[in-house]
């Protein structure tokens, strides 16, 4: 793809607004293009506006998945000579783009596999987008998600999340009889003292390796003088992938019916909403050796593997469809959700280059395989 | 070639480009792809993981 166009396609993605769940005019857009002249067959706007498309036949099939959406906050579009300014241009438009514009080019090919592009919504809410491009029954050997990782870095995996809320009633007193009844803040805040003991006891050896919890949000009481009515806490765990999420969740709602038996009055109401499993590629899966090999090629420098405390699609992908998955993009991670967002436009190229390699990689490393088994 | 941690099985492709990982099977650790003038192949402890944190 020439450079201009590939730029136009970024900058035109940019100008198209698309926080979570306001997806339908990128979705379209895209859909448009890749039916359009960039030369994508079986071009779908399935349910929560994914779009998914294919170039290229057989095996391996590939998922190149990105999203669509960004965080809120317009951030305007400005090209300037090295870069390209605007919401979502590391995170991670950019990403998609050039994972659009790579299969574009090898569009022609008759000797690359099957790749999908599967442009998502929702990733950064609840991960509606990848959920649903999941229970629609997609099948591949591989995938990778894009997002910022950084053009010499390849993120092999990811910690899991065990997101839950913790609520308290209690009657509302005057503030100078604390003995007549519970404290619904206090009761809840000693709950958390006892997840936060759970995840103390289950450090590892480093900050991924480890269980952590984090209080995000406390509501509670309504005057200085009255004891308050009522108390909501959310809290936010991360997992390491030596541990299951479903696990941790089934132990912090002992926890809680240890703390209720212990003490019947206030009820303590425990709602676990986000279970997501860790998940980390096989370090000697051809999906690795293919895009280190990629990288090599086109950057001529050694990748970095990284492991991130954070928790991305990449596990949902990854746990679900039981295939290699890692996410790779180009930007300054750093600078995801931030109000400089920027792309570095040699580095958005490179990428396209890198995603090419690493497809031509997996097809000949298939070939290999077929040709040794005779 | 044998792993230079545990002495495991590690198949290093024939392609292997230089810098290339490779991965023991049985101990994990990754080594890098190194070729030697002589166009033997050695493998080196590689540096190749890092952390952070997103998404």
């Amino acid at each position: 793809m020439q450079k201009d166009t590939a730029v136009n396609l970024l900058v035109d993605m940019l100008r198209i607004y698309s926080p979570s769940l306001q997806e339908a005019q990128i979705a379209e857009y895209l859909a448009d293009r890749m039916k359009g002249d960039l030369g994508f067959r079986n071009v779908k706007i399935g349910e929560a506006y994914n779009v998914t498309a294919e170039v290229g036949s057989g095996s391996p099939i590939t998922i190149l998945s990105g999203h669509m959406d960004t965080v809120p906050g317009v951030q305007p579009v400005k090209v300037t000579k090295d870069a390209i300014h605007g919401r979502g241009s590391c995170d991670a438009k950019s990403a998609l783009a050039a994972m659009i514009a790579a299969a574009s080019d090898l569009a022609d090919r008759s000797d690359i596999g099957t790749i999908i592009i599967a442009a998502v919504s929702d990733e950064e809410g609840n991960g509606l987008g990848t959920r649903t491009l999941i229970d629609s029954g997609i099948k591949a050997d591989y995938a990778v998600f894009g997002e910022p990782s950084g053009i010499d870095n390849i993120t092999i995996g990811y910690k899991g999340r065990v997101g839950l809320a913790l609520t308290c009633g209690a009657p509302s007193l005057h503030a100078s009889s604390p003995l007549v009844s519970q404290n619904a803040i206090e009761s809840v805040y000693e709950v958390w003292q006892v997840i936060k003991k759970y995840a103390a006891e289950r450090v590892g050896e480093n900050p991924y390796t480890s269980v952590t919890a984090s209080l995000t949000k406390i509501h509670g009481g309504s005057s200085h003088n009255t004891t308050p009515e009522q108390c909501k806490a959310t809290i936010d765990m991360r997992i390491p992938p030596h541990m299951s999420a479903a696990t941790t969740a089934e132990e912090i709602g002992a926890i809680v019916a240890r703390f209720q038996a212990d003490t019947n009055f206030p009820k303590i109401k425990l709602n676990i909403n986000d279970v997501t499993e860790p998940f980390e590629t096989d370090k000697t899966s051809g999906l690795i050796r293919a895009i280190v090999r990629a990288i090599l090629q086109v950057r001529q420098k050694r990748p970095l593997l990284l492991r991130k405390t954070g928790t991305g699609d990449m596990n949902l992908l990854g746990h679900r469809l039981k295939i290699p998955v890692v996410t790779y993009g180009p930007g300054n991670p750093h600078l995801s959700h931030t109000r400089r967002e920027f792309i570095e436009i040699d580095e958005y190229l490179a990428s396209i280059e890198v995603y090419k390699a690493m497809l031509e990689n997996l097809s000949r490393q298939q070939q290999q395989q077929q040709q040794a088994l005779g | 070639m044998k792993c230079p941690e545990c002495e495991g099985d590690i198949d290093v492709p024939a392609d292997a480009l230089e810098g290339e990982i490779v991965t023991c099977p049985d101990c994990g650790v990754s080594f890098e792809v190194h070729k030697k003038r002589d166009g033997a192949t050695e493998l080196r402890p590689a540096q190749i993981e890092g952390e952070d944190w997103g998404e």
